[in-house]
């Protein structure tokens, strides 16, 4: 396909259409340019031109995401919003921020530390994962269990569908429940409904005081009596991991906020709970999650109902002799293991079945299925698809079954 | 209706469940907005998901449209019927059908009471964390519908955040099950979309809700000031200080006088009184609780009272839930009006609440959701005196442009309804409103499902999408989008 690259240069001007090279895009797709506008207009103007010539668009936050969903039937251009990089706002006083899609979650949080306030978003990689990336994917953390998954914290959104149309949904108060909530929608859809430009979220106050705890779970029976005291002790931490790896004993860490005093009697109510000794644990325990990102062969996200946490871990464990994985007992199961456990997903993914759950290839997945099977509902994603997206203009077959 | 079309829902429901009599079709003509009445031209009562279904199916093939209704105290006509359509009244699906305590959920029926979830699981030292006013009567079916709110939303979150999964029978009589009991089911978040879509996504059957488990101390504080603009002034100092309470709500002295009347909640006689609720861990609670009391008296509060125990705290917020009903002691009439601004907006903007009053001669009273801005003035009139009920309701609709130039929302928890779709254009741009619509021809493409609400106009869904028109923003040269 010949693309007319001077007909975005005259959009986005001549600096920002550069050849794209593999690393540029998800695994599987050859795009011949990545185009990076430089504000919502231009997003737009991109994606209209795009779109009229036929041509199917990748976009891309920090890439830190690159390789979530499976390949893309079509990929001609990558639309690059890392130009997309300023705070619009930050309402420090009504506990806002309006954010463009391209700038960095760290940068991001940085900014807001200065009025004390943060986003409990995560990333593996937040120096890189932008908030555009950050909410396509959904993705969440030890953070979730206090402040709910990302689509919670996502006030108003404005997108650019792929008929170039600027659409803004939701507003920038906390509560708000004019039309419907299409954010919920953008969150977690992998840019397959259209392009996030902005974003306005929700903000918390930093705690003024942390402390990290942890106990150290040898025997694998622990976890079941252990988790369910914790969920019952009165603690509200804002929290919680597991550390776990093929062959050694489970670590648990908890991390409590408040004034000091707080802090010890909820570290005292964890050890009544728990009937256990705490033992205090270095922040640095909280980068477990990044560790494992650190060139695994296959990433796996493993859901299950909280409750089924146990097993859940024990079916993985059962299935390949070696993996190391940071599990979240919200039912979330973040997993990083050799390629030959690429035959396990398929039995895995029957086995949580059972519990609702689901198992996701996060990457490194070769020829296997990101999503795995879908719903009843499996029709009307179509519809939604079908309706945002009617010639497939973003990220074809990249999302659940096709979509 | 045609006696064919009866006589299908009599055979397929049980004729006792199928409603014609005129006088009792009466009852259905409004919900808790009773300016809007039309009388539906049959009502239906299923009683189980399978009956829905049936009922739903009818209306499908016979394209008639259809109202589901919980307990009608919507407050913005969203359960108001259609005249040639059915109501699909949800009142005996009822039953709690499971309590998972381990995944901290409970499985419930669309038309139990929202207070009675939390009164099945207390025991066991849980609670359902919204809770709004009307908790007492209205259905989760309802709440669903409308993403209802209520005074610990602030801290917990709204309708949305509790719900997990739900069974939902879409307008062409399928029966599907969005979300899930495990977290992030892979694809699009269709149980978030469908929460607050006012019944025009179709019909839930079953709701799959989070529990949330009981906090450790509760403490309330009432804090009596002169003006709501020293009130407010603490809300601001109390937020920026990093305290997130439970609740924080105002009452204005016009609500004050009016709880007083009618529930006798022995309020301080003030100007404005602040409600704030902290929960926690003990020691937390005392340490956060002293910070609010300085915070409070820095503010100009000449009285704080603490209740600690569950029969103080039932007695503060008795008044407080009892506010709009209790408008009726002080006023012959009034409309309940339900906006949201930004929270450091407070001030200024009820100052201009004010004036507008002033100006159209009405009084307004201010009851509101401090801690998110989500104000509920109550514009009281008297219907016998000429040309008033028109004065209240241009107020009303002033306070709401009030809103939005504010950069609010025209409603944080009641919905758009009937009452307030023409104002959905003055908030949202075209390309706004036909993106939302987008999502409707998904679920609902032949608009069976409560037709005529939230849009101001309908989008014809197999239209194709049109010509490329700019965002007025983009016209006007603004890069910021919000
Ligand atoms: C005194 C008073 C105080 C109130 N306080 C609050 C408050 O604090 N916070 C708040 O949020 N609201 C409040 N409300 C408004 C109202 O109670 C809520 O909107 C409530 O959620 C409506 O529930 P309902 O069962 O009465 O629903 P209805 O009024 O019967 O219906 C409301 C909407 O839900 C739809 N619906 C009902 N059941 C279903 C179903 N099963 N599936 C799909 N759609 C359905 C209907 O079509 C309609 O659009 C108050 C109302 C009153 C009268």
């Amino acid at each position: 396909m010949t693309i007319d690259a001077a007909a975005f240069a005259a959009i986005v001007g001549a600096a920002h259409v550069t050849p794209a090279q593999a690393a540029d895009a998800p695994p599987g797709a050859a795009p011949h340019w990545v185009i990076a506008p430089g504000d919502a207009a231009e997003v737009a103007a991109v994606v209209r031109a795009a779109a009229a010539a036929g041509l199917a668009v990748l976009p891309r936050g920090g890439g830190t995401r690159r390789e979530r969903g499976n390949p893309p039937r079509r990929g001609d251009i990558v639309l690059a919003l890392h130009r997309l990089d300023r705070l619009l706002e930050h309402a420090h006083g009504d506990m806002t921020a309006t954010v463009e899609a391209g700038m960095p979650l760290a940068a991001l949080q940085r900014q807001l530390a200065q009025h004390r306030q943060f986003v409990p978003l995560e990333s593996h990689a937040p120096e890189r994962a932008t908030i555009g990336g950050t909410l396509a994917t959904a993705d969440s953390g030890a953070l979730r269990l206090r402040y709910g998954p990302p689509r919670d914290l996502v006030l108003g959104m404005t997108v650019v569908l792929a008929d170039g149309t600027i659409a803004r949904s939701g507003g920038k108060v906390v509560k708000n429940v004019a039309g419907y909530d299409l954010p919920k929608l953008m969150t977690g859809a992998l840019g397959t409904l259209g392009v996030l430009v902005s974003a306005t979220l929700r903000l918390y106050p930093l705690p003024e005081h942390e402390v990290t705890i942890g106990l150290d779970l040898a025997d694998p029976a622990a976890l079941g009596r252990v988790l369910p005291a914790l969920r019952a002790a009165p603690v509200v931490p804002t929290a919680v991991q597991l550390r776990l790896a093929s062959g050694q004993p489970a670590a648990l860490d908890v991390r409590v906020a408040g004034t000091p005093a707080a802090c010890d009697e909820q570290i005292a109510a964890i050890a009544a709970a728990t009937a256990s000794a705490p033992q205090p644990r270095h922040a640095d325990v909280w980068q477990a999650r990044a560790a494992l990102w650190h060139e695994p062969a296959l990433m796996l996200k493993c859901t299950t109902r909280p409750a089924q946490l146990g097993a859940a871990l024990a079916q993985l464990a059962a299935l390949t002799p070696t993996w190391r994985a940071v599990a979240y007992p919200t039912g979330i199961i973040e997993a990083a293991l050799p390629g030959s456990a690429r035959a396990a997903v398929a039995p895995l993914r029957q086995a949580l079945a059972a519990s609702d759950g689901a198992v996701v290839v996060l990457a490194g997945g070769g020829d296997l299925d990101a999503w795995g099977p879908a719903g009843d509902d499996f029709a009307v994603m179509q519809r939604i698809k079908q309706q945002f997206d009617p010639h497939g203009v973003f990220n074809p077959g990249r999302y659940l079954g096709g979509l | 209706m045609e006696q064919r079309i009866v006589d299908a829902f009599r055979r397929a429901l049980g004729a006792p469940c199928v409603i014609t009599d005129p006088m009792q079709l009466r009852t259905y003509e409004c919900d808790g907005l009773t300016n809007f009445r039309v009388v539906p031209a049959l009502v239906v009562i299923p009683e189980s998901a399978a009956a829905v279904q049936a009922a739903v199916r009818i209306c499908h093939d016979e394209r008639l449209p259809f109202v589901a209704r919980g307990a009608g105290t919507g407050l913005s006509g969203g359960a108001l019927p259609v005249a040639e359509g059915v109501v699909i009244s949800l009142t005996r699906l009822n039953r709690i059908l499971e309590v998972d305590l381990d995944n901290e959920c409970i499985i419930v029926e669309p038309g139990v009471i929202n207070a009675h979830v939390t009164r099945h699981v207390s025991d066991a030292g849980y609670f359902y964390a919204p809770d709004p006013s009307s908790q007492s009567v209205c259905t989760i079916g309802g709440n669903i519908a409308e993403n209802a709110g209520g005074a610990h939303c602030l801290k917990y979150g709204f309708t949305v955040t509790h719900v997990l999964a739900l069974d939902v029978v879409l307008p062409d009589g399928s029966m599907v099950r969005l979300g899930g009991r495990a977290p992030d089911r892979p694809g699009y978040d269709l149980a978030g979309v469908f929460v607050g879509s006012e019944g025009t996504l179709g019909i839930v059957t079953r709701a799959c809700l989070r529990l949330v488990k009981r906090p450790a101390t509760i403490q309330t504080l009432l804090a009596a000031f002169h003006s709501t603009d020293d009130a407010g002034a603490a809300v601001g100092a109390i937020i920026a200080a990093g305290v997130l309470p439970a609740a924080i709500e105002i009452m204005d002295r016009l609500s004050i006088v009016a709880a007083e009347a009618a529930v006798h909640a022995g309020y301080p006689d003030c100007g404005a009184l602040l409600l704030v609720e902290l929960d926690g861990p003990a020691s937390e609670v005392d340490a956060l609780m002293a910070r609010v009391n300085a915070l409070c008296s820095a503010c100009g509060a000449w009285e704080q009272r603490l209740a600690a125990s569950d029969a103080e705290r039932a007695v503060v917020w008795r008044g407080r839930k009892a506010a709009f009903a209790a408008m009726g002691r002080i006023s012959p009439n009034y409309i309940v009006q339900d906006g949201v601004i930004p929270r450091t907006a407070l001030a200024a903007v009820l100052r201009e609440i004010h004036e507008l009053g002033e100006r159209a001669g009405l009084r307004v009273a201010n009851v509101f959701h401090a801690g998110d801005g989500n104000l509920h003035p109550l514009v009281l009139y008297d219907r016998k005196v000429p040309g008033q009920e028109h004065a209240a309701e241009a107020l009303s609709g002033e306070i709401l442009r009030i809103c939005i130039r504010a950069g609010g929302s025209i409603t944080g928890e009641h919905g758009v309804g009937m009452e307030k779709r023409a104002f959905m254009a003055e908030m949202f741009a075209e390309p706004d409103l036909d993106t939302m619509q987008r999502v409707r021809c998904a679920f609902d493409p032949q608009r069976l499902a409560n037709p005529d609400k939230v849009f101001p106009r309908p989008r014809l869904c197999g239209e194709k999408t049109g010509p490329y028109v700019p965002h007025p923003l983009e016209v006007a040269g603004v890069a910021e989008f919000f």
